[in-house]
């Protein structure tokens, strides 16, 4: 990973902690705004949920859990920007936090995919007693 | 002690016999702060707690697969049979908006507005509160309808990977009340304002961490 | 130069005007601050990275003889076929406790005990960011390796599911002893120890560097230790995770490891080696940072090809992240899984041949000198080769499936955790000794050293692959006669036996070199004996308790190697300064340091308490949780720095040290606590 050290001319040492940073932060009135567009976009999930009419058999299913995923991954990003700050403060701090929620990703995503479990057949072992992973050739 | 021995002149920067200027490839030295030793102008803490909150998504991602890959299997109890989920999505809103409040306590302490540091402290707290609380209550409902902790493969995954969680938002509050007692003492002014910056992140992680449980282990059963 | 022209307020130019957090009166903490840098207080309570990283050094020490032991007994239970001198149940125990105590309490600690011995002198700092979570990770550490090994004592046996632990083998069902407990709390511990250290050395390399030393200037070591700390930052809560999972299954009847109620054992094989194989390299890559170091120094060359050196090494962590399942060939996770992971593997050989590569041109053409560090050195390029060459074997699906639970496996991460990472610690420790401790060992008995290790070592491992390749299945308690096991058996147990021999000697030779030192007729070996490249031989030996008397300003790569050596007209390479005159004397006591701090060790202590508790009583554990909690508010509460705390040169080998005899006994020269911010904690 690089560490730019342009992005801290401006933030100096003594700058780091006081307020001539915060000056960069929304105001007050602001995270009011920001709070209420994370509860509107929560109603919306709620929503959404009872759209789907669970265990979804709704005919738009993929579609409905397609935007519950979005919706989560939008709250996800907002309160990482505005409430903790990544989109003012220096990079760094968001690499090593992008960092690892990347490699998190990544990595149990291709665990899940190892075990198929986006296939019908990992489904398919619900509730059987003996349930092992059928696999290829076995 | 002599100060004039030439081996020590040699890396004092009045020292005229040290390295030429120009094998400094443009390098600004006052980013460094010169004398204090700090390479990027970050605080130590801060950057501490970011690392600690990328390792931690690590941590969550490891119970959010866990669970995912084991509640639909093994017999029994299932998501459908218990989750509640109006309820849920107040607890969820609930711990939505005392991040919000955590934000306007970080910025109290920025301006060194004290009352207003503590009145948000104290909110944060008992909204975080309240969201432990309904924890406590979903547990024990979902207990009541025979759902244990050793009842299944569901069970044992959904109480690991939520009591995690509400471990983690059990010590943000511990942190968030000793903030404000600290507060009370005066030992918390505006210029250790980084300090409940800091405590504001974890508190947003827990909050976003939330915000992942909600939807993938929810709304999506 | 133009930054000379700032206005200096001050004479001391250290750790000015970072955030103060305390100030005397907000000190909480309930007891006085220890103090005094001599007796073994000094030593518990430290918050010196120098201190701490000799401690974990020392640590290791003593758990390697742990699992060295431990090895020789199995190593003479497989002397001849059909033996019995122990049970096949202890047998188990003893691979188990020799794999995770070589791992975990050896081999990670010796890269943590060079990290935080050499990273801020490497970088120029004082201490690093957080000096008492440093001694926090190290407590943390030995009260974690303590608590696991007393499962020999209470646990009704020790751990037996392999260091691995693969589920549902460590069931209550067929690990029936609390041992299985005992390892999945103990490395618990332990990886909140190096989860700390991780975030800890982060910040120190990112935020302590001195002024000028870029990220591209640092010393191959640094990098190398970074990348480590990365890995062990996102791999530590993996097998947090995983140990959780086991611990709850195993003592709150959980079902995440039960088949019989429908769970998947293999998501235990996923956690543990998507942690498993950056743990791999979280072993190696320091060792590869310290033949870095060692190489240049003794061709008389820089390092060839620093910024694929660099790259390389971050490109090992980056793809070792892709490849965990080369572990779980033969456990079924399917065609696609494997031909993934295989190619994936066979990628991650090109970086580490580019470090090979590397080593190799910079001995190229250099002036050698055979020096003990220097061979160690070597050994590791070469021995770490033939380690790696098998290893490529094994990213051959098919043939891995061959060689999966053979000798020919334990023959190979032996050639690249013996052969690499301790040959390369252990040349480290002759060649960064006389800056820890002021004198150096002898180079006889190291050579000695070196030959018998390098021999006792092929014996041992070498014939493995044979074995493996014929068959011979591991973790088997004995094996038949007549299988054509018996000969090379016996020569890897003459091997064994070998390398105990070569530490024997590296023992003696501790003791004789420092024996040596306190003769009237010693000399000291000054500041820089192997005329070397980077800072940290720029102070004195042994380093100062403030590292350096001024923050060194930094200009090039190998910054030291400049200031003592210039080029003429003619592009002829000639020295300009001696490096007694370039190093500094490390003799100035006006800096503030650090206080010492009883929390760590305390906070550490409740955590053996929280173990024992929750296997044996429960009201143990809670005793431990007050523990931790008192501890914890103390930790956080005592402000880094102690107002009241004398000033600098806590330095203990003054006996030794041949610059620092005039002040010895200097008393702070400056009470003005506030002109002189320290490291914020």
């Amino acid at each position: 990973m690089t560490v730019t050290h342009e992005g801290t001319a401006d933030a100096g040492y003594e700058a780091a902690t006081d307020e001539a940073r915060h000056e960069h932060h929304p105001s007050d009135a602001q995270y009011w705004k920001v709070g209420l567009a994370l509860g509107l976009i929560t109603l919306l999930e709620v929503g959404t949920y009872f759209i789907a009419d669970p265990p979804y058999d709704h005919e738009l299913a993929p579609l409905l859990i397609g935007s519950l995923i979005f919706m989560m991954v939008l709250k996800f990003i907002v309160i990482g920007a505005y409430f903790m700050h990544l989109k003012f403060d220096n990079r760094l701090f968001r690499n090593v936090f992008v960092a690892g929620l990347v490699l998190a990703v990544g990595v149990y995503l291709a665990v899940l995919t190892s075990f198929e479990y986006w296939s019908d057949r990992y489904e398919a072992d619900t509730g059987s007693e003996d349930a092992v992973l059928v696999e290829d050739g076995s | 002690m002599t100060d004039t021995a030439p081996a020590q002149a040699a890396d004092t920067p009045t020292e005229a016999t040290g390295p030429a200027p120009d094998h400094l490839d443009g390098v600004d030295l006052e980013s460094w702060g010169l004398g204090t030793n700090n390479a990027t102008g970050l605080s130590n803490n801060k950057l501490g707690m970011w690392l600690f909150l990328g390792s931690d998504c690590l941590l969550f991602g490891a119970l959010i697969s866990t669970y995912l890959l084991m509640r639909h299997r093994g017999t029994g109890i299932g998501p459908e049979d218990v989750f509640d989920i109006p309820f849920t999505s107040v607890s969820s809103f609930v711990l939505l908006m005392s991040s919000m409040s955590m934000v306007f306590a970080v910025s109290s302490i920025a301006r060194g507005d004290d009352q207003k540091l503590r009145l948000w402290l104290l909110v944060t707290s008992l909204l975080g509160g309240t969201f432990i609380a309904g924890q406590v209550y979903e547990f024990t409902s979902f207990y009541r309808e025979g759902m244990g902790y050793t009842t299944n493969l569901f069970s044992s995954a959904f109480y690991s990977l939520t009591g995690f969680h509400g471990v983690h938002v059990s010590v943000g509050i511990i942190m968030l009340m000793s903030l404000f007692v600290l507060s009370l003492t005066g030992r918390l002014k505006q210029d250790r304002a980084e300090t409940v910056e800091i405590v504001g992140l974890y508190w947003h992680f827990v909050d976003i961490v939330w915000v992942l449980i909600f939807t993938i282990v929810y709304l999506i059963p | 130069m133009a930054i000379v022209e700032r206005p200096s307020t001050s004479e001391t130019l250290e750790l000015e005007a970072g955030p103060r957090h305390a100030t005397p009166e907000d000190a909480l903490g309930v007891f006085k601050r220890p103090q005094g840098d001599t007796g073994w207080r000094s030593w518990l309570f430290t918050v010196d990275h120098k201190r701490i990283g000799i401690m974990y050094g020392a640590a290791a020490l003593f758990f390697f003889l742990v699992g060295g032991i431990e090895a020789l007994i199995i190593r003479t239970q497989l002397a001849a076929p059909d033996q019995a001198l122990i049970s096949a149940d202890l047998y188990n125990q003893l691979f188990t406790m020799h794999g995770v105590t070589m791992i975990f309490l050896v081999v990670m600690p010796i890269g943590a005990a060079f990290a935080n011995f050499l990273i801020p002198l490497q970088i120029g700092a004082r201490d690093v960011a957080f000096p008492r979570l440093n001694a926090f990770s190290f407590w943390c550490f030995l009260f974690g390796g303590v608590f696991f090994n007393s499962s020999w004592f209470i646990g009704g046996g020790a751990a037996d599911g392999g260091w691995f632990a693969y589920a549902p083998n460590t069931s209550v069902i067929f690990s029936p002893s609390h041992g299985m407990d005992f390892y999945a709390i103990g490395l618990q511990i332990t990886g909140i120890a190096s989860l700390v250290g991780a975030i800890n050395l982060i910040a120190t390399v990112l935020n302590m560097r001195a002024p000028g030393m870029t990220l591209m200037k640092m010393p191959v070591f640094t990098w190398m230790s970074l990348v480590t700390q990365f890995l062990l930052l996102f791999a530590m809560p993996v097998i947090s995770v995983a140990l959780f999972l086991l611990t709850f299954d195993r003592l709150f009847d959980a079902n995440f490891f039960d088949v019989s109620a429908g769970a998947d054992p293999l998501l235990w094989e996923h956690l543990f080696w998507i942690f498993g194989h950056p743990e791999v390299y979280i072993m190696i890559l320091p060792a590869f940072g310290i033949v870095s170091e060692t190489i240049p120094v003794f061709s008389r060359k820089p390092i060839f090809g620093y910024e694929f050196i660099v790259f390389s090494g971050a490109a090992i962590g980056f793809m070792g992240w892709g490849v965990w399942a080369h572990h779980m060939f033969a456990s079924g996770i399917g065609p696609i899984s494997v031909a993934a992971f295989a190619v994936s593997t066979m990628f991650i050989a090109v970086p580490t041949g580019v470090k090979i590569l590397n080593w190799m041109a910079t001995m190229w053409g250099g002036k050698l000198s055979f020096t003990t560090p220097m061979l160690f050195s070597i050994g590791l390029v070469t021995m770490f080769t033939i380690g790696g060459l098998s290893g490529v074997s094994h990213a051959v699906a098919p043939a891995d499936t061959q060689q999966t639970d053979t000798y020919y496996i334990v023959a190979h991460f032996h050639y690249v955790l013996f052969g690499g990472a301790l040959f390369g610690f252990v040349g480290g420790f002759y060649y960064w000794w006389p800056k820890a401790f002021g004198h150096m060992l002898r180079e006889g008995l190291g050579k000695a050293h070196f030959w018998v290790m390098l021999l006792g070592f092929n014996l041992t491992f070498g014939p493995m692959h044979v074995l493996g390749l014929q068959g011979m299945p591991r973790r088997t308690h004995s094996y038949f006669d007549g299988y054509g096991f018996n000969v090379w058996n016996l020569v890897s147990t003459i091997g064994a036996f070998l390398i105990a021999l070569s530490f024997l000697i590296f023992f003696w030779n501790i003791w004789v070199s420092k024996r040596d030192a306190k003769k009237p007729e010693w000399v000291s070996p000054g500041p820089d004996p192997w005329d070397a490249r980077s800072i940290e031989w720029m102070t004195a030996s042994p380093a100062p308790s403030h590292n350096f008397d001024h923050v060194p300003v930094v200009t090039h790569r190998d910054e030291f190697w400049y200031r003592k050596y210039g080029e003429t007209d003619d592009h002829r390479i000639v020295r300009i300064a001696a490096a007694e005159d370039v190093a500094q004397t490390g003799d100035r006591t006006d800096v503030h340091l650090p206080a010492p701090s009883y929390w760590p060790i305390l906070l550490c202590a409740s955590f053996p308490l929280i173990g024992w508790g929750l296997i044996f009583n429960l009201g143990i554990a809670f005793a431990g949780g007050a523990l931790a909690l008192l501890a914890l508010y103390g930790l956080a509460m005592e402000p880094a720095d102690d107002p009241d705390g004398g000033h600098g040169h806590h330095d203990d080998h003054v006996d030794h040290s041949p610059t620092d005899g005039s002040d010895a006994a200097a008393s702070p020269t400056d009470g003005d606590a506030d002109k002189e911010a320290t490291l914020v904690d």
